[in-house]
């Protein structure tokens, strides 16, 4: 009863603070509605959150939507690729790994912003740059986990391999990848979060070619639209949602089939 | 003729020597327990009789097929049952649909027929190390390595395993070598009991009364075992 009480009262309590912290913030803000009109300049209060949303903004976010859901995938599948290869090349040997991992670690220290004129001189601005960006940002997680996965094979199961005489390919195949694969969609869940971040955010770069959630998002803002720019930022949240879900759903039904041994005593029936 | 020889093995890790100049001698039908204190150097020597750890000195002389049972069963958590025991004939390049076929026969013969299919983790614990021992079994070995296989379990499936395993081993001769911290799984099993002294060098010797061949289950509390037990705990703690 004491539990039940808890988990309506606090989540209650969390989700009244903060559309009163809405409120607040919506009446509180100097100049917030126009003396005109009476519409919202900057924040609309919560019931009135998709104030000028009309047609035309509704097809006009679903097609940034599709563009930015488009961009993040296809970020997401080449920085896969990329990634699980290199990662394959650096488990071979100490040495590959040691040499790869400075470049790895300083691409992942360095702010996209420091990479934009790079990329411009490279791919310019265009939906190149912003699949490039994707792939950026997704690559490490994928690449740090992937080799995790392919060195972290336990002893024992090496000396079997060995004992029972498997070459280094053979031991490769039946032994290193798999044991990767829970590791791997490890990265898979990060990256597949943080592909739709790079989407949103390459378009505030690379503002050419089709409109994505990130451009749409800057021009009401800019046209001080906050209505459309609330559902726009609504649906950059619940495509990020959805990628972090499908690739928890895939992690959780992958683990379930490579669910790790438990202690004999814990799995005893 | 004999399944094993060590001759004259001198190991150790960096400056701690764990055997010096160490004979041991197992023959052809034989099961030889190894008893001794934790870090006495049980593990290691099962390591070195599989050539998984190479001596400083001295040779380490075996058959070509060795079936090796870890602490733990040790199966691949992405393989089901049928496929963990058909790994050994998979990687010495046998056919998948053969090596499958012999491995089925193999966990029929040690009671997992029902649950080929079945992955790691749906298997009980006892369930598991029989799988483990079905895996070692494909391969016909010419010696088999235990290194505490039943160390984990509890003690009904311990004992009932530990059955099935002595009758296994009668019926089929493997040479076996077999690692046990349990002086009643040792006396129970073996026709030959080493103790090993705290520091691995000093090796005393017991020759089990007990008949593995006539020893069921019900008797393993029996004197015989009993009185083996006690005087390895005597070796054992007149060598540490």
């Amino acid at each position: 009863m004491k539990y039940n009480v808890k988990r309506i009262v606090g989540p209650g309590v969390i989700f009244s603070s903060f559309i009163g912290a809405w409120y607040a913030l919506a009446y509180g803000i100097d100049n917030n509605f126009s003396p005109i009109s009476g519409k919202a300049l900057v924040l609309p209060p919560p019931h009135r959150m998709f104030e000028g949303v009309n047609e035309a903004v509704r097809s006009d976010v679903i097609a940034a939507s599709w563009i930015t859901f488009t961009t993040a995938s296809l970020g997401l599948i080449i920085a896969a690729i990329v990634a699980w290869s290199l990662a394959l090349v650096m488990a071979q040997a100490k040495w590959l790994e040691s040499s790869f991992w400075p470049f790895l670690v300083a691409l992942q220290a360095v702010p996209i912003v420091a990479l934009v004129p790079l990329i411009i001189q490279i791919v310019g601005v265009n939906n190149k740059a912003r699949v490039l960006v994707v792939v950026l940002i997704a690559f490490f997680p994928l690449v740090s986990t992937a080799v995790d996965g392919l060195k972290r094979v336990p002893t024992a199961h090496e000396d079997l391999f060995r004992l029972y005489g498997a070459d280094k390919f053979e031991t490769f195949l039946k032994l290193r990848i798999p044991n990767a694969v829970p590791f791997v969609m490890s990265g898979v869940r990060v990256s597949a979060g943080l592909s739709v971040v790079g989407a949103v955010v390459a378009d505030f770069f690379f503002a050419r070619g089709d409109l994505g959630l990130g451009r749409l998002i800057t021009e009401y803002f800019q046209s001080t639209q906050p209505g459309p720019m609330i559902l726009a930022s609504i649906l950059a949240a619940l495509l990020g949602g959805l990628f972090f879900s499908l690739s928890y759903l895939a992690q959780a039904k992958l683990n379930t089939r490579w669910s790790p041994q438990i202690s004999l005593r814990g799995n005893d029936r | 003729m004999a399944a094993l020889t060590f001759d004259q093995v001198t190991f150790g890790y960096g400056q701690r020597n764990i055997f010096r100049n160490l004979d041991l001698h197992l023959d052809d039908h034989e099961v030889l327990a190894i008893v001794g204190v934790s870090g006495c150097g049980k593990s290691t020597l099962l390591k070195l009789a599989s050539q998984l750890l190479k001596p400083h000195s001295g040779s380490v002389a075996t058959g070509a097929k060795l079936g090796y049972v870890f602490q733990s069963p040790e199966l691949l958590p992405w393989r089901s049952a049928l496929d963990n025991v058909a790994l050994p004939l998979e990687l010495s390049g046998q056919s998948r649909s053969h090596a499958r076929q012999s491995a089925a026969a193999s966990l029929q013969a040690i009671g997992l027929g029902d649950s080929t299919a079945l992955k790691p983790h749906e298997l009980s614990g006892g369930m598991q190390m029989r799988a483990s021992l079905a895996r070692a079994l494909v391969i016909e070995p010419d010696l088999l390595l235990l290194d505490e296989p039943f160390a984990a379990l509890d003690e009904l499936t311990r004992r009932k395993i530990l059955s099935d395993l002595s009758n296994l081993l009668a019926q089929s001769g493997i040479p076996t070598l077999i690692v046990s911290h349990s002086l009643t799984d040792a006396a129970y099993l073996a026709d030959r009991i080493l103790v090993l002294s705290a520091t691995g060098s000093k090796v005393d010797e017991l020759r089990v009364l007990t008949n593995r061949a006539n020893n069921p289950i019900e008797r393993i509390d029996s004197v015989d075992v009993s009185t083996s037990a006690a005087k390895l705990f005597k070796l054992m703690t007149k060598s540490s």
